[in-house]
């Protein structure tokens, strides 16, 4: 068997010297990547969060708002406190703090369900329920990120149980 | 000060014997590093999701409380119909992906509980318990009382980075996540639902429940209160519309929804009577009909009449007869009519109004309810195309004075219509006022705001669907 050969002294500490900087390189590279990633998804998820209680809320607000047509389609007075529940918190529009960074009216859709025929004569119609949802279309909700863009479209969607004063249905 | 390697610049150290114990040093550090960054990594994934999913699951149960909530009327069919309905709810979870798992659902008739779940009130169950009176059901039922909804559920969401850094021999590798809302019918104490007013068969203060003589109410006027100040429910084998009876009938729940203007005029109505009994305030002048085919008035309306000024009709807060045709037809409460609470006097704000152009509104509103023909309340109860434009909330005053008409709390009236068959028209308050006869509509019970028919009942006759927790 023969013997290794002895690695000189010289090149042994020059190659250590080298490794130290890749190491160096690799675990910043790991380091920036991991820290990057946990702030990209955590403030991801904190603005998906905030954009679920802006959903919800607009839900459970039209859930409880008087209903004032007599058909799945609501009028302006009903679409625009919604649209300022879920924009602004505010069902008066008076704030102008949006509570997400470039929400618009257009990422929102309110839909009415009911139950009877509104095209009849006479009209039968009744809501039973609303539901408020970020649009499924172009108009989804994007959030910008460190690293990236993340558009969610037909998420959040919350749908509530109509409790609210509707005449017809009391 | 230390020598420099030339090509590096940094101080020369002598390594001889230590490099073999540096070489771990980087892996080690690197391995600390990994695992605060997992951790950090852990925080700002797993928790960001268990905080998400929190949310959503809590608005699952919000949902499906107010859901399971507006079906309880003191049936255990309608407690059925509200499990039933609070299963259904929509809301999903993990970015709305996932179907909820079918959530506990229990009931109590108070918010502190106790719970019972839905195996305690079979469908159809035995008639047991304490008495419930309710325009749906007139026997006593298990489901008796109850209007408070707890739903529970519970889901696991997996974890991906926290079980790394967990130091647990066993580690959790999912996070079970909790979520509970408790709904019910809470009661409300004012409405501005119809510009009617119904009279209650006695005096009733919400101060004083019990001993209401003294307290502004005739001595002669019985204590009665909530949830019914003394109103019968409609008598569904004898409705109100019987070819004979029309106007106000307490023996079969039928009320006047509007008092009848104190004049002179009158007639008509195609009852015999005689021309100058043809008023319809003749009915409240004595308990025995003051003509054939006529009722006589209550001790209530006959109350009325002795206090009663000579110059309202009934209605309150609006005067004109478009104003007031419109808010029968309104689907929202008007926002110009003032919100009339329990215990308040109305006197001032009663006014007088043209009573035969509305005739036409209330016969409308019949028939927008696709079950406009039923003649009885449970046949329309049963009938599932009905949609509740028939049912109409009315304040129920006791007047005492002719200065004093105090609201007692309220009612749900059940408009009357001689539509004979589906898809038929009804012309019934057209056909059946002159201009100066009250209004007629069986009184159903009480009355609730977001629960499908009647609800369980309160100490002012209404109530209206509300999260608790």
């Amino acid at each position: 068997m023969i013997p290794a050969r002895p690695i000189p002294e010289r090149k042994r500490r020059r190659g250590r010297t080298g490794s130290a900087l890749i190491e160096m390189a690799v675990g910043w590279f790991i380091i920036t990547t991991v820290f990057g990633a946990a702030f990209e998804y955590g403030y991801i998820f904190y603005q998906y969060n905030s954009l679920f209680n802006a959903v919800n809320n607009g839900a459970r607000y039209a859930s409880m708002y008087p209903y004032d047509t007599n058909s799945p389609t609501y009028s302006d007075n009903f679409k625009h406190s919604v649209q300022d529940i879920v924009l602004y918190g505010d069902p008066t529009g008076s704030s102008s703090t949006l509570v997400l960074r470039n929400l618009k009216t257009s990422n929102i859709t309110i839909t009415v369900t009911g139950t009877g025929d509104s095209s009849g004569t006479p009209n039968t119609w009744s809501p039973t329920q609303m539901t408020v949802a970020i649009a499924t279309d172009t108009n989804g909700y994007a959030i910008d990120g460190v690293f990236g863009t993340f558009t969610f479209k037909g998420k959040p969607t919350v749908t509530y149980p109509f409790v609210g004063n509707y005449t017809g249905n009391q | 000060m230390k020598s420099k390697d030339r090509r590096t610049m940094k101080p020369n150290v002598e390594i001889p014997t230590g490099y073999r114990r540096r070489n771990g040093f980087v892996l080690m550090t690197m391995a600390l590093v990994a695992v605060a960054m997992l951790g950090a990594l852990g925080l700002a994934v797993d928790m960001g999701r268990i905080f998400i999913i929190r949310n959503e699951t809590q608005a699952f149960c919000d949902a499906a409380a107010l859901a399971a909530a507006s079906y309880l009327d003191n049936t255990s069919d309608g407690l059925q119909n509200g499990d039933a309905a609070a299963k259904a709810t929509a809301v999903k979870w993990n970015f709305s992906t996932t179907t909820v798992p079918s959530p506990t659902v229990e009931y109590a008739t108070s918010p502190s509980g106790p719970w019972s779940d839905k195996t305690n009130f079979p469908a159809n169950g035995a008639d047991s318990g304490a008495g419930c009176s309710t325009g749906k059901s007139s026997t006593n039922d298990p489901a008796c009382g109850y209007k408070f909804v707890r739903v529970k559920t519970s889901v696991q969401v997996p974890l991906y980075f926290l079980p790394v850094v967990e130091t647990a021999v066993t580690k959790t590798y999912n996070q079970t996540v909790n979520s509970q809302a408790i709904a019910g019918q809470v009661d409300i104490t004012g409405s501005p639902e119809s510009p009617y007013t119904g009279v209650s068969e006695g005096c009733y203060t919400i101060t004083t429940p019990i001993n209401a003589v003294g307290q502004g109410c005739p001595n002669s006027a019985p204590s009665v209160g909530p949830p019914n100040f003394g109103l019968s429910i409609g008598n569904d084998t004898t409705p109100c519309i019987n070819g004979t009876t029309n106007g106000n009938n307490a023996a079969v729940g039928c009320y006047d929804i509007q008092w009848p203007k104190f004049n002179s005029g009158g007639g008509g109505n195609g009852k015999t009577c005689a021309a100058t009994q043809q008023d319809a305030d003749n009915c409240f002048l004595a308990q025995s009909p003051p003509c054939a085919n006529d009722q006589g008035g209550t001790n209530a309306e006959i109350s009325v009449v002795a206090n009663w000024g000579s110059s309202t009709n009934g209605y309150w807060g609006l005067q004109a007869a478009s104003s007031i045709s419109a808010e029968v037809l309104a689907y929202v409460p008007n926002p110009n009519m003032p919100v009339v609470g329990a215990g308040t006097n109305i006197q001032p704000v009663l006014t007088s109004g043209q009573q035969q152009s509305q005739a036409n509104t209330l016969d409308d509103r019949v028939n927008q309810d696709p079950a406009n023909w039923e003649t009885t309340y449970s046949a329309y109860l049963a009938d599932s195309t009905h949609n509740g434009r028939r049912l109409m909330i009315a304040p129920v005053v006791y007047p005492s004075s002719s200065t004093s008409t105090v609201v007692q709390g309220f009612g749900l009236y059940f408009l009357l219509s001689n539509a004979t068959a589906a898809g038929t028209t009804s012309d019934y308050y057209k056909k059946q006022t002159d201009g100066n006869k009250p209004y007629c509509a069986m009184y159903v019970g009480t009355s609730c705001v977001g629960c499908k028919d009647n609800g369980v009942g309160g100490n002012t006759g209404a109530a209206a669907v509300k999260l608790i927790q």
